[in-house]
């Protein structure tokens, strides 16, 4: 971990970042619900230069039948990354890290989506990586949050989520691809901001327990402001022009 | 969000004020919205609720489904529901509907269009009812040819080869505007 890449300069001595941020800042965070008709539910998402695609189907029929649960309802999630949203192209059959992180966006967004009153059903999330570049997880979850409540499953809260790390033996908010090659630590967080529940925590790299914290309240800091954008996105497509 | 604007966790009252109604829910202090909608406090039964803008495709209690015959047992029917409350749904879920106490041979066949009342969510199975005039059979085939069927009292009649079969049928049998879904 950390200076992998010794000509980039990830903070210069002004605080700065690669990307000319500062270190508490975010990317350029835009998000539109309601963007596909066949899906019950969808969202598009552009988290710097993320762009990334959600749909949502259900509450429906479980197939395979063995699958589906007496007592509750089921969340699927498939995270699959285009072959043109990286530099090199990606094949487009499922990789360990996508099907680990259909797995970490499906538990993070299990804690806020009210699965037991649909029992016996699914409901489907399909996330579509059409540009990546770092921090893809929490984008591609903002977004499945967002389709989530555009398709009408109930939730006890969005999901929010936003990454922290650090670059330079200094506490950063949102990582970047290059921070998150060449950094120290990367921890992205899902956050459900009006039950203040953490429901995603991951951390790859070293951090000391007050690091750790500092972390945390930065990672939560960026999660807030990324609520404001998703409830804003919610509010454009369901309220926009009086409509209701 | 202006006053009766709400998204999911949104706080709309507090729970010494207002028990949660539909699409809410309380987290041990405040009653929060489930879904995106539009919020109602009924100040006279301190309950608030809120509107959801989106419809499921899961039927509630009371509702009125009219979906596919999928399966038929001897003392009941599985249907799969195709509409709710006139709304087309995709969700393809499957209630089930006791027929034991209605005395007939055939209530209803596989592949038929039947309108039914939802009355329970129970262990995990959605429960329906058949037993109102307005409910039954709203389509169906001769089941020896798959001739057209006119309505006899409580009866089918093939209009080509005159086979007479029992059914539960619909008092709208024949007059709904429903999508023929069985063809």
């Amino acid at each position: 971990m950390g200076g992998r890449d010794s000509d980039l300069v990830l903070l210069d001595e002004n605080g700065i970042r690669c990307d000319g941020r500062k270190v508490d800042e975010t990317r350029n965070i835009s998000i539109k619900a309601g963007v596909l008709k066949n899906a019950n539910g969808s969202a598009y998402i552009e988290f710097g230069d993320n762009k990334i695609l959600a749909g949502v189907f259900g509450p429906r029929d479980v197939h395979p039948k063995h699958m589906s649960d007496t007592d509750t309802g089921i969340i699927r999630c498939r995270y699959h990354m285009s072959p043109f949203s990286v530099t090199e192209r990606k094949n487009p059959a499922p990789s360990r890290r996508e099907i680990e992180i259909g797995k970490v966006i499906k538990e993070a967004l299990r804690p806020a989506v009210m699965l037991e009153k649909f029992p016996r059903t699914a409901v489907d999330v399909y996330v579509e990586v059409l540009q990546a570049d770092g921090g893809t997880r929490c984008a591609a979850l903002d977004a499945a949050s967002v389709a989530l409540a555009d398709a009408g499953i109930p939730m006890r809260d969005m999901v929010s989520a936003c990454a922290a790390g650090k670059v330079a033996d200094t506490i950063i908010l949102d990582v970047n691809n290059e921070e998150d090659q060449a950094g120290q630590a990367d921890m992205p967080i899902g956050y459900m901001p009006n039950l203040g529940k953490v429901t995603l925590l991951q951390l790859d790299g070293v951090l000391t327990p007050a690091e750790f914290k500092k972390c945390l309240e930065t990672g939560i800091e960026g999660c807030k402001q990324v609520y404001e954008i998703q409830k804003q996105a919610l509010k454009d497509k369901f309220f926009a022009n009086g409509e209701q | 969000m202006s006053d009766n604007q709400a998204i999911p966790g949104d706080k709309i009252a507090i729970i010494e004020e207002y028990e949660g109604g539909k699409n809410t829910f309380e987290d041990g202090h405040n009653v929060r919205a489930t879904v995106v909608g539009t919020t109602e406090i009924d100040k006279k039964n301190r309950i608030a609720l809120v509107h959801n803008l989106k419809f499921t495709g899961i039927p509630e209690v009371n509702d009125i489904v009219v979906g596919t015959v999928a399966a038929v047992m001897s003392s009941m029917i599985a249907v799969s529901i195709n509409y709710v409350n006139n709304n087309r749904t995709k969700s393809n879920v499957e209630c089930i509907c006791q027929t034991r106490h209605l005395r007939k041979k055939n209530v209803a066949l596989v592949n038929d269009v039947v309108v039914l009342k939802i009355i329970a969510h129970k262990n995990g199975t959605i429960h329906a009812t058949i037993s109102e005039p307005e409910l039954g059979v709203l389509y169906t085939k001769c089941k020896k040819c798959g001739g057209k069927v006119i309505p006899m009292r409580d009866a089918i009649k093939c209009t080509e080869c005159n086979w007479i079969d029992e059914r539960k049928l619909s008092n709208n049998f024949g007059k709904s505007n429903f999508v023929k879904l069985g063809e």
